[in-house]
């Protein structure tokens, strides 16, 4: 060893000295715990709050065996198209643009489109309005929603009742008004807020009546095209807020405004098709295994199942009869799919890119809860 | 984690800790960035207490290595607080190969994170440099490499430092 080697040996020793050793075991164990309760908050607000797309389908299935990926009836035979998603340039593909992605290169931040490319912003859930192309966002842990600064990224709060928590969020088709589910901090009570986009003002609703408080699952309360709220009423036995029996339809002053009898949980107007003849919904189907939950078209008159989507990731309408189905194919790549309303692929591309293989130190990886809109 | 992995993982914290804060020390030259550190590592450790295949502790050094260039790179904008050296005084009663050794130890401290985890991966914990690739995750021929740049930047650093011979520099 070199009389420097020798010098720096003691010198490193020296320095490693100066140090009173804590004990942290406890202290690892409690950061440990935090960490995973983090990483199932994140699951159980993604799948709470609409973007279900982020959670794998099998997450939300409620029996602890492997579920069987849905198969469409018809296998897709059309040659495979490379894509790449690189975040210089806004993702097209069928005419629809990704608007915004999760990737475990930021988590547990969003990349959304601004300016042009997509930027990293700090928030847990984004939501674009695809009337105006405004992002809004719940920031997911520390009770924070608002709108994304366009230029900018940052958060333009609005404010939140004390003690509640905002869980989910949804644009009203004409982009007006988002309406915010309201969780308590401190006592299982339900409630929901209509937000002014324009004025940023809310109007706050707790429910007070216990009939109504447990009459279904408030924090996926969400808006139907016309105006109406949507609110999943659960299967009588279940805990796990997983299987949706129907959609109660109300008012926003809570009047009783009839039963969507669909047995799926929506993410708002953009689940229904342009014609609004169907809807994309994460549910079950008669006949089929009930706790295999999954994508599925539904016919919107009769409430029946037409075909069930091979995607976890998410599925999206391109026109009245054709969906983008996304699915992850690989560790590093994701299938989209061009579906017929029955299924069928009648395209198939497959996308790479840094974001889409991206590995987190946390553990997770790949890219989630995409969400596309028709581009222009 | 059940509780009977829990008193495992304690236990061996408490057996280990010293010699592990020792290195998050030396990565970090600061108490809270060490302890912040070490607890990091230590619950990723926990995390997959059940699932490490054989010993734990050279997990939890892979982890602080890498958690450490990781730590630095999301911080490199930022400064952040060495431990007290004393400066070198002229008129101190400190020994001369004193006085050398906490230059060389501030001059660690404004080393790269790569180039400082390769100095105290070779001399804190006396790894060969075929350990030290392993853990770093490179060839040892970078470490090598690392290791002569890491020991010529030192040298810059603290010019006090170049009456001493480098590897190359003694004679064969």
């Amino acid at each position: 060893m070199s009389q420097l080697e020798e010098l720096v040996r003691e010198a490193v020793r020296d320095l490693a000295d100066r140090g009173r050793t804590p004990n942290l075991g406890a202290a690892a164990l409690a950061l440990a715990r935090r960490r995973r309760l983090r990483t199932r908050l994140a699951a159980i607000v993604a799948a709470l709050t609409g973007i279900l797309a982020a959670v794998p389908v099998g997450l939300l299935a409620t029996s602890g065996t492997p579920r069987p990926r849905p198969t469409p009836s018809v296998s897709g035979t059309a040659t495979v198209q490379a894509l790449r998603l690189d975040r210089e340039h806004p993702f097209t593909v069928e005419g629809m643009q990704l608007v915004s992605y999760h990737s475990p290169a930021g988590s547990p931040s969003a990349f959304v489109v601004l300016g042009g490319r997509y930027q990293q912003v700090p928030f847990a859930r984004v939501d674009r309005d695809p009337v105006s192309g405004r992002y809004a966002t719940l920031t997911g842990f520390n009770g924070e929603a608002g709108l994304v600064e366009p230029v900018t990224g940052a958060l333009r709060p609005w404010r939140i009742p004390a003690g509640k928590m905002p869980m989910n969020l949804t644009w009203r088709a004409d982009g007006k008004q988002i309406l915010l589910s309201l969780g308590d901090q401190t006592k299982p009570q339900a409630g929901f807020a209509i937000v002014d986009v324009a004025t940023g003002q809310l109007q706050a609703r707790t429910i007070t009546d216990p009939a109504l408080s447990r009459a279904g699952a408030w924090a996926d309360l969400t808006w139907d095209p016309a105006g109406n709220l949507l609110l999943p009423v659960l299967e009588p036995g279940t805990s796990n807020s997983v299987r949706v029996r129907n959609m109660k339809v109300l008012t926003p002053a809570l009047q009783d405004h009839g039963t969507l009898n669909i047995p799926a949980r929506v993410s708002g107007p953009r689940s229904w098709s342009p014609d609004q003849r169907h809807l994309i919904g994460l549910g079950t189907a008669p006949g089929s295994d009930p706790n295999l939950v999954t994508w599925r078209v539904y016919d919107a008159l009769s409430g029946r199942a037409v075909a069930a989507l091979d995607g976890d990731l998410g599925a999206w309408w391109i026109d009245n009869d054709r969906l983008l189905v996304a699915r992850r194919d690989t560790a590093s790549t994701v299938l989209l799919k061009v579906c017929d309303l029955a299924g069928r692929a009648l395209r198939t591309y497959e996308v790479d890119g840094d974001d889409v293989a991206a590995t987190s130190t946390e553990g997770g990886s790949g890219i989630s809860g995409l969400d596309f809109q028709r581009a222009g | 984690m059940d509780s009977r992995s829990e008193r495992e993982f304690l236990d061996f914290v408490t057996a280990r800790s010293h010699v592990l804060f020792r290195v998050a020390f030396a990565l970090t030259g600061h108490q809270q960035a060490a302890e912040d550190l070490l607890q990091s590592a230590l619950a990723k450790t926990a995390a997959r207490w059940r699932r490490i295949e054989g010993a734990p502790e050279p997990y939890v050094r892979k982890i602080l290595y890498h958690e450490h260039v990781s730590w630095w790179r999301r911080r490199s904008s930022a400064e952040l607080p060495v431990a007290a050296i004393p400066d070198r005084g002229g008129g101190r009663d400190l020994s001369h190969d004193a006085v050398l050794r906490l230059t060389v130890a501030r001059a660690l401290l404004r080393l790269g994170p790569r180039q400082r985890a390769v100095l105290v991966l070779r001399f804190l914990e006396d790894l060969s440099e075929a350990e030290v690739a392993r853990i770093m995750g490179c060839s040892p021929g970078t470490v090598g490499s690392q290791t002569s740049r890491a020991l010529a930047r030192l040298r810059q650093l603290a010019p006090e430092l170049r009456e001493f011979t480098t590897a190359e520099e003694v004679p064969r």
